[in-house]
Order: structure tokens, then sequence, then C-alpha cells
């Protein structure tokens, strides 16, 4: 059973807009999948279909055989639970602490205090922050406040992360250690879905490329290159 | 489940106090608010008790002739008491009179140089009759005017205090319903205090809630701090009026002793005995409004 289906889904917008058009892909877990395209091609509407951020105008989604088409508001935090998402603004609250940051994932999940204490810092090894964990995120550097989002996105152990641009705010050196990051997560099994436009990344990765051309998948190749036309 | 309403709470908490100057002007609105409720609860209790105080006051005074030996006025009670209607009868006789009158003229020289100089008891026995209906008096009175009483009686006397009955109602009726338009302006400010304070929480916390949505807060999670805000300054605006109410009932309580002037009646006392009911109604009533503000607010506002 495929991780992630897309069946024939399309999104259009009031005034006939359309943002994706017919899209149909098939995600197999422990996958590292980057969709790549220019901006505005239909790309974050995609992973905003897929988080249920946005309900799909027609077709089909399921994740791990769960059929997400129509899903319930209350059964919206069952499916994030299942898919960390980083975005590339961050989304980190400045007020609290790097360890707050990440530990605000499970505090509204209802987990208990000596959960958190065990898993977050567990978290921080991962994305090599333990050592800033009482930092606050203005004492960070762009790419490590995005360790911490990443952190935070696998706090419940999803079977997928989709990192939506997540190197677009950050210098060469930072994006490398992100993508190295991203791979790493990947190897632990967690299907990564890597939305991106920068051609370089992509073309290092050497993994499946998915391209998306105003709002439709032109080519998907099991080890491509981001070419430009 | 405890973890969940402690971190609600918190939240909730935080909420409130990050934003303290806005919970502070709702917690202001709202203690307005039941302020007015309150005082109304008062006009309304000083009414009532006014009205049953006026009513008890309502009965016929049958004055008997001096003349009349004991056994005649034992017959005519028992006569009296066989009527229809009647609540109670109560003898009081010639001596009693004499004394209460005495006692109730005691500071006028006069009046006792003048039954000094009569010398016996000019007074003679009385009946005073309360009825159980307003309009059982005047069947009554038509009866104790009928010949077959005329021997007995002196002169019967109605002290009728229905038109000061009336007049009260009128008044507490005029102060109620200004009572009621000045709780019902402070409620609606109340709603909009309360509606646009949760409002512009959700619009500070927007990214705080942005963020709650995308690590898979359920969307209860994400409301109930916002609910439980509403009820924080429901219960801090009850807990402020009570702290204004009593001193305002102890400043009141010497124009009430006045006003009721000869009856045992203390606002204070009345509300002590009832505090169980009184404030329980004020909070959750005043809960109930912050609550509904909130919801409305919620679901403009708060796209979960």
């Amino acid at each position: 059973m495929p991780l992630i289906e897309f069946r024939n889904v399309s999104k259009y917008y009031p005034g006939n807009i359309v943002a994706v058009k017919d899209i149909t892909l098939i995600i197999e877990e422990g996958e590292f999948v980057s969709i790549v395209g220019q901006s505005g091609t239909g790309k974050t509407t995609l992973v905003r279909l897929l988080i249920a951020e946005e309900p799909l105008s027609e077709g089909r989604i399921l994740v791990a055989g769960w059929d997400i088409t129509n899903i319930h508001t209350n059964e919206v935090p069952i499916l994030r639970k299942q898919i960390g998402v980083v975005f590339q603004d961050f989304k980190l609250l400045p007020t609290k602490t790097v360890f707050e940051n990440v530990a605000f994932a499970l505090e509204v999940s209802n987990a208990d205090k000596n959960r958190i204490q065990s898993i977050v810092p567990q978290l921080l090894k991962i994305v090599g922050l333990q050592e800033k964990a009482e930092r606050f995120p203005h004492e960070l550097s762009g790419g490590e406040q995005q360790r911490v989002v990443i952190a935070r996105a696998l706090a419940h152990r999803p079977k997928i992360l989709v990192a939506d641009e997540p190197t677009g705010n950050l210098d060469s050196i930072n994006t490398k250690e992100i993508v190295e990051l991203l791979k790493k997560i990947n190897e632990f099994g967690t299907t990564v879905i890597l939305v991106t436009h920068n051609k370089d990344t992509v073309n290092e990765l050497k993994r499946r490329v998915i391209m998306i051309d105003q709002g439709r998948v032109q080519s998907d190749h099991q080890k491509g290159r981001y070419l430009l036309k | 489940m405890l973890i969940a309403f402690y971190r609600i709470l918190r939240f909730a908490g935080q909420n409130f106090w990050r934003n303290i100057w806005l919970s502070l002007v709702t917690v202001t609105i709202l203690t307005l608010s039941l302020i007015s409720v309150s005082a109304l609860s008062i006009i309304s209790t000083l009414s009532n008790e006014a009205l049953s105080r006026l009513e008890e006051k309502i009965n016929i005074s049958v004055y008997l002739k001096p003349t009349l030996k004991l056994a005649e006025i034992d017959s005519f009670k028992k006569q009296i008491e066989a009527l229809p209607d009647l609540k109670s009868v109560n003898l009081i006789n010639a001596d009693e009179a004499l004394k209460s009158f005495k006692e109730r003229y005691q500071n006028n020289p006069l009046i006792a140089e003048s039954l000094l100089a009569i010398g016996s008891n000019p007074l003679g026995s009385s009946l005073t009759i309360k009825v159980s209906s307003d309009q059982g008096y005047q069947k009554i009175l038509d009866e104790l005017e009928s010949d077959k009483f005329k021997a007995y009686i002196q002169e019967a006397r109605f002290d009728d205090y229905r038109r000061v009955i009336s007049t009260v109602n009128d008044l507490t009726g005029k102060l109620k319903r200004i009572g009621y338009g000045v709780s019902l302006v402070f409620v609606l400010i109340a709603l909009l205090v309360v509606f646009n304070t949760i409002r512009l929480n959700i619009y500070t916390h927007r990214e705080e809630i942005g963020i709650m949505r995308l690590v898979g807060a359920t969307s209860w999670f994400i409301r109930a701090p916002l609910m439980v805000e509403s009820i924080f300054y429901a219960a801090l605006a009850t807990a402020i009026c009570a702290l204004i109410f009593y001193p305002a009932l102890s400043a009141l309580q010497p124009y009430v002793s006045s006003f009721f002037d000869g009856f045992d009646f203390n606002l204070i006392n009345y509300y002590n005995e009832r505090w169980f009911i009184f404030w329980p109604a004020l909070f959750v009533g005043c809960s109930l409004l912050s609550i509904l503000a909130s919801t409305v607010a919620m679901r403009k506002y708060l796209k979960i």
C-alpha cells in the first residue's frame, strides 16, 4: 500500500484560478521526494492539500490507505501527527526557548511531563542543538532556527516529513546542513517530501524528483535532476 | 486529562496576563454589569419587603363599646370568627388598650394629664381583624355595619394601605424598569467588550494558534483556553462585585432601617442568608454572557 496517493487531484480557487490540475502521484514509504517547480506553480498548494489545510476541489488523497479527501475537522489533528511540516518562515514562538518550542508540539497533544523531558532532548540531539536548548529563537542563526522547526516537526515521530522551501531563507552552508539533516531523518525511515525551487539542492540529492508546472506534473524521475526550462 | 486541564488553565492565564490592560477593561465592564444587576436585586428586595410589610398592616380595627361585659365580648368575637375569609382575629381588652395607649403617648404630658382627669379607663376593648384576601375587607366591613352587630360596636375602622401599596408598586415598577434598562445596556456593552477582547486575543495569538494547528492540537485544545479565559473574566468580575456589594449594603443599611421604621429588616443579613444562591447565580450568568461573546468571536475569527 502506498504511503501517499494523489488521485486526479485538482484545486481551484474562486475566479476559476487553477492551483493544481489532475495530479496523480504515488509516494512509497521511506522515499525522499523532491517536488520542484518555479514559484506559483502549485507546489505549496499540494502540501496544503496533503496536510488538510485546504479542501480539494476534485480527486482523492490517501495517506497510508486513509482517504483524507473529505476529512472531518476532528480528524485533522490525527493526520497532522502523522505528517511533520517545516516551512520556510520557521514559525517558532519567539517567547519560548528552543526546548519549549519543541515541547510545545507535545504539550498541545497532552503528552505528560516525563515524556516531554525524555523526547525533547533526543530530538534536539538529532538536530544538533542539545547545547542550545535554553536559547531563544532570536539568539539562533537561520539554520539553527530551521533545525528547531525540524525537531518540533519530528516530535510526534511522524511517518512523513514535509519540508516546504526549508532552505529558502538560508545561506548555502546552512542549506547544506538542513539537507543533510533531512537525509539523516530519511535514513531513519521517515518519508521526506522536500518542496523547493533550489536547483543545486535537488541535483546534489540524486533522489526522486517530481516537477510541477502550471499546476500539473511535468515529469517524475526516480533519480532525477531539476532542469530549468 | 488532568494534564490537558492544567495546560488549558496555564494557556488561559497567559492570555489573560499578556493582555492585562485589555483584560482589565473587560473585567471592569463585566463588573459594572454585575453591579447594575445587583442594584436591581436590592431594589427588588426592598420593594418586595416594603410591600409585604404594608400588606401586613392592612386590618380592620373594631372598637367595642366600653360598657360591654366580658361574656358579650366573647360572644361577639365568636360571631366574627365564624365569618368567611378571615385570617386572624385578635382581641385587645380595655386594660391592654390603655397600657398600649399610655406607652404610645408616654412623651405627651397633655394626654397623661387628661387620662388622670378622667380617672377611669375611657377605652373599650377592640378587635383587630385580618382578612385573607384584599377583596374580603369590604365584605367584612359591610357585615360589621349590619344591624346584628350595632349593639357591640362603637366604631369600625379600616386602615387602608392599598393606596400606599399602589404608590410603592408604581415607584418600584419604575425603578425596576430603569434598572432593567441600565442592566441591559451594560450587558450589551459587556457582550461587545468580551467579543472584542477574545477577537484581539485570537489576533495576537494567531501565530501560536497556527503552530498549534500545525503540530496536531485539537480544535478543542485551541478553543478551551479562550473559553476558560472568558470564565476568568466572569470570576474576577463577580469577586470585585462582591467586594463592592457588601460595603455598599453597609452604607445603605441606615437608610433601610429608617425606611422600615419599627420593623427588623437587615439587608446584609438578607443577602448573607442567600449568598449560596445569589453569588453563584451572578457568576453563572456572567460566565454564560462571557462564553456567549467568546463563542461568537471564535466562530467568526478562529479558523481551525
